[in-house]
């Protein structure tokens, strides 16, 4: 592919709520900018110093974190009808709580009619009331005489539970799938571009397991568009020799599966921009894009030769969320 | 009293080299992603389903994490890596749910609980001295008595195992009204030859005519303390002589035990699936999980497969065959035929064979007893009571990690704990509950079962960890009561 893989993609822009202002962020040519903040790193370096840090300007610092993380590949969306809907109230929920949680087990079993009240000298930790409702709930009605009294009890002692630096990564992630589907797919590419092997022959890759799942997860449901094939019966792996890879397809009907060995950056050119299935083909590869128009290597047929297809993205509007890629005449 | 304790090492973990080791890895990694992947297409395409229908939606998710962890427990797949891709997947369907907080709470945080750090055993010697003191008390009018089963005392912490109760009627109680037993305990004193006093704390659990637990003393007693005098109630003080316990906290002969090579298998995959014919094994005589482990056991044979830590003809696998025939259950359909039966270990062969007796004899046994350090674990044994078709092990810990029915679903267990009497019956143990606490002290109640022989005179207790085991025989002196 000569073009970038952002070629085939329109801009993108959303508002975020920033200081006191409804601030613009734009996503173009595979960058991400705040519209309202002339000097992000000025303020950077202000924030440094003791002053506000610009939401506009943390978001923007979180793309940068996130652009090579794989877990943007776990969360985000498979394709055009599987969206990812975060609001603000989830994203409000997501502060990492003060101090730290804990969990703890209370086993009540037939002993419990016996042994449920347990006492402590030393403080501990409260049992969780929904353990003991449940567990009275399944056993036989206390007799008056034996009325349990909620006394402490001996808990496990468990440490690390609370925020912590994992759920405030977790939680900036989130942050970024919430503004929207059309950024949720281009952060999703900018994360497969960013995995693109750099053509050094027998390199390690310790992200070859995430990048496959990534693939098979978003094949899948290409593959049913394109054949009516079950996902559960496509079979995926990362192509990474010269070339666009390969598709094949073993048995007919409902028992037809397929195998296919497809590049990680088809993630990014093909798969997030919509051109997965375009005019009942398996789009391959973008081998020229300038949005709307692309041209493309696509399959008509597993085990077939790839045609080349000049597409045009036929959408109302830049702004327009889904693709409407079609065959240009 | 009799005692021997050893510990012993079992086969080493595999010895592959590091590359094949990557690429075992890798593929145990990209086999539970595209597993995961799979089941969160599944679980989102899911049309509900009647109650009665089974699987339940909720199944897949399930036995991915069965799967996710036999990956773990079985070292084809680090607990970081499983960490991630089940927060991942469970995030992912929780997103698209709107239950987003779920995702972030349940593996990963009770992966993290599982493997949370325990403050480690104190440095210094453990002592415990069995002794089977009964003492009478004057409980509101009425009589009553406290067994101080064991004395135990280490750097940090000095304890008397008790059990007590009331000899008449239960009285009425309830959430206003004190017990006057456990008034009774949490109100005891104590004090040393050189004259100084303390105060007795109780810690356990009971009813409101008898009671288990510890009474704690407070502060802690001087090693160089000969005797100390235990005063509860209005009775007499009981004199406990402390010079009994240098025999007791010797260490013992080593030599060798049945367990030495246990738990059979001879790789971690192999061992996982003997964990899943041990909980079979459990679950005849103790109940618990145990025999919901087959329905979805083809899966995890498939997920060690892929990893390639389990090979096509596993002896783990007959075992867990073999068990399967011997409780009257059927394999699943997906194993029957790679699943060659194989000899049982004698410890299950043991417990299958006497799993429904019921020729225990009723009695508290005095006890104490240390077992050797096993993994950075400390254990006393405190005192046991036997029952017609069970006995119950207290055992005070140190450094025990959290073991919770969550850790026995996932075959998390760190620890597990076997036993053999002296007419050579086994049996098999299972954790009623545990924990450590903030002070890095835990207190383990244990069921074993089958019961024990009605002619044993002794008992030799097994604490079995990953690759280890250690033991210690004690003998069964069995204290009178009123």
């Amino acid at each position: 592919m000569s073009a970038p893989w952002w070629a085939v993609f329109p801009p993108a822009q959303s508002r975020l709520r920033c200081g006191a202002g409804d601030h613009r962020l734009r996503w173009a040519e595979g960058k991400l900018t705040s519209l309202d903040h002339d000097d992000p790193e000025g303020e950077l370096v202000l924030a440094a110093l003791g002053g506000d840090r610009p939401a506009c300007v943390d978001l923007l610092e979180a793309w940068g974190r996130h652009a090579a993380d794989l877990e943007v590949l776990a969360l985000g969306p498979r394709s055009a009808a599987d969206t990812v809907p975060i609001t603000a109230r989830d994203l409000a929920r997501l502060r990492p709580p003060q101090g730290g949680g804990w969990f703890a087990y209370a086993p009540l079993t037939g002993q419990a009619r016996a042994r449920a009240r347990l006492v402590r000298s030393t403080p501990l930790r409260p049992l969780p009331t929904a353990r003991v409702t449940a567990a009275r709930a399944g056993g036989p009605a206390p007799h008056p005489a034996r009325a349990r009294r909620p006394m402490p009890r001996r808990m496990p002692m468990i440490g690390g539970l609370g925020g912590g630096p994992e759920l405030a990564r977790e939680a900036e992630l989130l942050t970024l799938l919430a503004l929207g589907p059309a950024f949720q797919f281009r952060l999703s590419a900018t994360v497969a571009a960013a995995h693109v092997p750099d053509g050094r022959p027998d390199q390690p890759n310790s992200a070859r397991p995430a990048l496959t799942a990534a693939m098979a997860g978003r094949l899948a449901p290409a593959a049913a568009d394109w054949l009516g094939t079950d996902p559960d019966r496509v079979d995926v792996g990362l192509h990474e020799g010269s070339g666009w890879g390969s598709v094949t397809a073993d048995g007919t009907g409902p028992e037809r599966s397929l195998r296919a060995q497809l590049p990680v950056g088809w993630l990014a050119s093909v798969w997030a921009a919509g051109l997965s299935v375009v005019a009942g083909h398996l789009v391959v590869e973008v081998r020229e894009a300038a949005w709307p128009r692309a041209e493309v290597l696509a399959l008509p047929a597993p085990d077939a030769e790839p045609v080349v297809l000049s597409l045009r993205d036929r959408r109302r509007h830049w702004s327009h969320r889904v693709a409407r890629w079609a065959v240009d005449d | 009293m009799e005692q021997r304790m050893t510990a012993a090492r079992g086969p080493a973990a595999g010895d592959s080299a590091p590359a094949s080791q990557a690429a075992q890895r890798e593929r145990a990694e990209t086999y539970l992603r595209l597993r995961a992947e799979a089941e969160l297409r599944r679980q989102l395409t899911a049309t509900p389903l009647e109650p009665q229908d089974w699987p339940p939606i909720g199944y897949g998710a399930h036995q991915l994490r069965i799967v996710a962890s036999a990956l773990s427990e079985s070292e084809a797949l680090d607990e970081e890596t499983v960490g991630q891709i089940l927060t991942g997947f469970e995030t992912a369907l929780a997103l698209r749910r709107g239950e987003m907080l779920h995702g972030f709470m349940s593996w990963h945080r009770m992966r993290r609980m599982h493997s949370a750090q325990v403050p480690p055993a104190p440095a210094g010697p453990i002592r415990a001295i069995g002794l089977g003191t009964t003492v009478p008390v004057e409980v509101a009018g009425g009589r009553g008595e406290v067994v101080l089963l064991a004395a135990v005392f280490a750097a940090d912490r000095a304890a008397l195992a008790v059990t007590a109760r009331t000899c008449g009627p239960p009285r009425m109680s309830g959430p206003q009204v004190r017990d006057p037993l456990l008034e009774l305990l949490s109100g005891g004193t104590a004090a040393d030859d050189r004259g100084t006093s303390y105060q007795l704390n109780f810690t356990g659990g009971g009813s409101d005519d008898e009671w288990t637990g510890r009474l704690e003393f407070s502060p802690l007693p001087p090693p160089s303390a000969r005797w100390l005098d235990v005063t509860l109630g209005s009775g007499q003080p009981v004199r406990l002589d402390l010079a009994e316990s240098a025999a007791v906290a010797a260490p013992g002969p080593s030599s060798p035990t049945a367990m030495a090579a246990y738990p059979p298998g001879d790789s971690p995959g192999e061992r996982y699936l003997d964990l899943v014919a041990e909980n079979l094994v459990r679950s005849t005589v103790l109940g618990g999980v145990g025999r919901d482990d087959l329905v979805g056991l083809p899966e995890v044979v498939a997920g060690l497969r892929a990893a390639g830590v389990l090979g096509g003809r596993s002896p783990a696998l007959g075992r867990v065959a073999t068990v399967a025939t011997e409780l009257g259950l059927e394999l699943p359909a997906g194993l029957a035929g790679a699943a060659l039966p194989a000899a049982l270990p004698e410890p299950w062969a043991d417990v299958l064979a006497h799993a429904h007796r019921r020729d225990g004899v009723s009695g508290l046994a005095r006890l104490g007893a240390v077992l050797p350090e096993l993994d950075g674990t400390r254990c006393v044994l405190a005192g046991l009571e036997s029952q017609r078709h069970k006995a119950r092990l207290t055992v005070l810990a140190w450094g025990w990690p959290f073991q919770g029915p969550w850790a026995r679903l996932m075959r998390h267990e760190r620890f597990r704990f076997w036993a053999r009497d002296s007419m050579g019956r086994w049996h098999i143990g299972s954790e009623l509950n545990g924990g450590t606490g903030s002070d890095g002290h835990a207190d383990l109640e244990l069921e074993l079962a089958p019961p024990l022989h009605p002619r044993a005179t002794s008992v030799e207790v097994i604490l079995v960890g990953r690759t280890r085991a250690a033991s210690v025989s004690v003998g069964l002196n069995w204290v009178q009561r009123r």
